[in-house]
């Protein structure tokens, strides 16, 4: 782990990414991205960006970005690290118009300290800021990193105080609050965690925050997680370096049925063979920032997606032919009545309810027959019913429930029934990362598991609806291979 | 108050739409009305010797009107011989006040003043071969001389069948007719009974009714018949009751059966059905039926159901199978 100092002292540095490779061994336990993957975004350097200095983790705020920079404040005055480097500090760049960005100012004097400041988090509203700095140490003793929490009072920033859990032993630092304000996910590298850096969480109790809680290891390696971003659709995103080459990649996961599903790494140009950290997102997803060195320092990207966002999809229901028929006032005579159900594709039924599986979809004149057992009187068509079978209205994915790891698996989207929806074009996303587009796609899963395919379609646009969307996700697992 | 006047001018508004009447109507399917000679026994399907009808004449008809009978001497191939013929029965016609609303009048036993209102014609009728199998014609009796039922929008008369001596059974119909020597109907007419005594088919394939109208305070009927010899299946229908199998009494035995109706029963008619059994096939069975509701109000039986024949409307319902 890469050392600097302040004042003499060592700290663990969690800003800097270019930390020393670490070759594991250990099996990967992070699912990464298949093979087979499109490109469905498109991004760019920031023009804020800067060529020679550090700049990253941005986040929203007022039609804008907050970010990390160590670029120098101020050329007459200069702060250095004894390693001779710049502090890094809290800075805004607004958005002035449509591409065309203001130049990026020191956020506040008052977030500014004589050490490192930011990553930071806003709360929803703007006015609280939640920002990882530097806690001062006496001499020979190491500037452990914090969080601490200034609000926006009169116009200006509050003095900072710190989180609960910063402490003297351990780091705690890249903060990100939840949309709601209930949750603050952190990183620290406090004791009896999974190894380097883990990311925790602390949920509102009262007044206070609660206790920190580890996300446990299925997010969690024995390396160094990074960068979280909680997402207001409920998205974790966070970089780990826990890889063969050791370089940060971004992830994300997701708690379903109150468990964090295993990190999916996202695809490129996300992700490289440098370090990509600090993603944030908008609320669709449609666009949003990373951080990358891949261009030698620590720059700002944004990036929009091509590729829709489905969110709140439905579990794939089966579509079931099946179906029961009964005479509905249900004041009936077996005694001396019976029924006989023609149910209008050849199929003829005897019985107080007629219980039939159609083979298909298609409209069926169901007609009921009464025999009166006291005078043998055949009273045809007493009623009938025009019964209109159709699927149900969602996108259908159809394709094994199984397969094994390796083997091609074949996704069939022609079952889909939504009524006036012209359909654009369909888009899947294989539950590992990779997203593919058409009607049918094939995918091979390198690992087992259980992943969550998802369909989406995008309709044609029409005046009166503009564009929609609709989606479903089906599961499926993957064992072992042969 | 107020929802006894709607539930009359209903009433009277669905009577208004009936056609005329023969008694026992083509509805009903009943071959004979049946009264014995008093000196019968009970077991032979009469319990009383005593049937009353109550005729009906819309308010708008003003023209005489003629209660005929068919069949009304006891002595013709028709009725039911017990020895030699020695039979002789009478024919009452009352109008006038009280004619019906008379409590005595509307109850299923010939005690007190049940001959309630004016008597308007009377014979008696034994084996005189000039009675057998033809039509007697009483009136002409002007209609306003009927007893007016506001209710049930007309005038009523009232005919009282009793058997006055002898042991023989009496099978006869009526007929409300405009015509002294023909059945022209009178428009919008009806007839009612509250107890009905009636010959049964000798024909398995028929099937008998008779439509009591249930009125709207019924929550609950009870249903007594007598004398059925066993003789096949009562079932009751309506719009919302595909059939429900009464208990069949036996014979010279009162059965009753009670049971719930459907708000959808109330302030309309059943159809209560006799479907006769084919084997063993019993021949010229003669029944006994009343219908009481919880208070222990009789239930008219129309001879022309008010509102149509009650028709049980099937429907389809779906579901997912489970």
């Amino acid at each position: 782990m890469t050392l600097f100092t302040v004042q003499g002292r060592l700290t663990p540095d969690i800003f800097n990414k270019m930390g020393k490779r670490i070759t594991l061994t250990a099996a990967i336990l992070l699912c990464t991205c298949a093979a087979i993957s499109q490109e469905f975004y498109s991004i760019e350097r920031l023009p804020v960006s800067s060529d020679r200095f550090d700049d990253f983790s941005p986040v929203f705020y007022k039609n804008g970005i907050v970010f990390t920079s160590n670029r120098t404040r101020n050329f007459m005055i200069s702060r250095l690290t004894m390693e001779g480097e710049n502090f890094f500090n809290i800075y805004h760049a607004g958005k002035e118009e449509e591409e065309k960005w203001s130049s990026p100012k020191l956020l506040s004097r008052n977030l500014s300290s004589n050490y490192h400041d930011g990553p930071v988090s806003f709360s929803p509203d703007g006015n609280t800021i939640y920002f990882t700095r530097n806690i001062p140490a006496n001499d020979g003793e190491q500037a452990r990193l914090g969080i601490f929490i200034s609000r926006y009072i009169n116009g200006s920033w509050s003095e900072a105080k710190p989180f609960p859990y910063n402490s003297a032993d351990y780091n705690v630092g890249h903060p990100s609050i939840s949309d709601d304000g209930s949750e603050l996910y952190f990183v620290s590298d406090m004791p009896r965690g999974q190894g380097g850096l883990d990311i925790y969480v602390c949920s509102v109790d009262g007044d206070a925050w609660g206790p920190p809680v580890n996300l446990g290891e299925t997010v969690n390696s024995p390396g160094n997680e990074k960068f979280p971003f909680i997402h207001p659709a409920g998205r974790l995103y966070f970089s780990t370096d826990h890889n063969e080459k050791g370089n940060l990649d971004i992830y994300y996961t997701e708690r379903r049925n109150n468990r964090w599903i295993n990190p999916i790494a996202l695809p490129g140009p996300f992700n490289s063979e440098y370090d990509d950290f600090g993603y944030v997102a908008s609320d669709n997803f449609d666009e949003g920032y990373f951080s990358s060195n891949r261009d030698e320092v620590d720059n700002i990207y944004s990036f929009f997606s091509t590729f829709p966002v489905f969110s709140n999809c439905d579990s794939l229901q089966l579509n079931d032919y099946c179906f029961v028929f009964y005479e509905e006032r249900g004041d009936v005579d077996t005694a001396s009545f019976y029924f006989e159900w023609d149910m209008g594709d050849g199929t003829k039924i005897d019985g107080l309810e007629a219980e039939h599986c159609f083979d298909t979809t298609g409209t069926y004149l169901v007609r009921l027959n009464v025999i009166d057992k006291l005078t043998g009187e055949v009273m045809a068509n007493k009623a009938s019913y025009n019964f209109l079978l159709e699927n149900i209205e969602q996108p259908y994915i159809t394709s094994v429930d199984t397969a094994f790891a390796g083997e091609t698996v074949r996704f069939d989207s022609k079952y889909t029934f939504l009524k006036n929806f012209q359909i654009d074009e369909y888009y899947w996303d294989m539950g590992d990362g990779t997203k593919a587009s058409g009607e049918v796609t094939e995918h091979i899963y390198e690992y087992p598991g259980i992943y969550d395919v998802t369909l989406g379609v995008k309709s044609v646009p029409d005046p009166t609806f503009g564009t929609r969307k609709e989606c479903v996700y089906k599961t499926i697992v993957i064992i072992e291979e042969k | 108050m107020k929802k006894i006047i709607l539930i009359s001018l209903f009433l009277a508004a669905l009577i208004g739409h009936t056609p005329a009447q023969p008694v026992p109507t083509e509805e009903e399917n009943i071959p004979y009305l049946v009264t014995f000679g008093g000196d019968a026994c009970p077991s032979w399907g009469d319990d009383n010797f005593t049937q009353t009808f109550f005729f009906l004449v819309p308010e708008e008809h003003t023209d005489p009107v003629y209660i005929r009978v068919f069949n009304p001497g006891t002595g013709s191939s028709i009725d039911e011989i017990n020895g030699v013929w020695n039979t002789r029965v009478n024919f009452s016609i009352y109008g006038g006040n009280e004619a019906w609303s008379h409590p005595d009048a509307q109850e299923t036993e010939p005690v007190g003043n049940y001959r309630s209102g004016n008597q308007m014609a009377s014979k008696t009728f034994g084996s005189e071969p000039e009675y057998l199998e033809t039509w007697y014609t009483f009136g002409p009796f002007n209609p306003m001389e009927g007893e007016y039922v506001e209710k049930f929008g007309g005038h009523i008369f009232k005919v009282i069948a009793q058997g006055v001596e002898g042991d023989d059974g009496n099978l006869y119909r009526y007929y409300l007719s405009t015509d002294p020597d023909e059945n022209i109907p009178v428009e919008g007419g009806n007839a009612f009974a509250y107890s009905y005594t009636f010959r049964l088919w000798n024909d398995p394939q028929q099937v008998s009714h008779i439509y009591p109208f249930i009125d709207e305070e019924t929550v609950s009927l009870k249903v007594s018949n007598f004398d059925w010899d066993y003789d096949g299946e009562i079932r009751v229908a309506s719009t919302v009751r595909q059939g429900k199998l009464l208990t069949v009494s036996g014979d010279d035995d009162w059965v009753v059966d009670e049971f719930e109706i459907f708000p959808e029963e109330q302030g309309a008619t059943l159809d209560i059905q006799f479907h006769k059994q084919e084997s063993p096939l019993i021949r010229n069975n003669n029944a006994v039926i009343n219908i009481r509701n919880q208070y222990g109000d009789l239930q008219p039986f129309f001879v022309v159901p008010i509102g149509g024949v009650p028709q049980y409307k099937y429907s389809i319902g779906v579901k997912r199978r489970e």
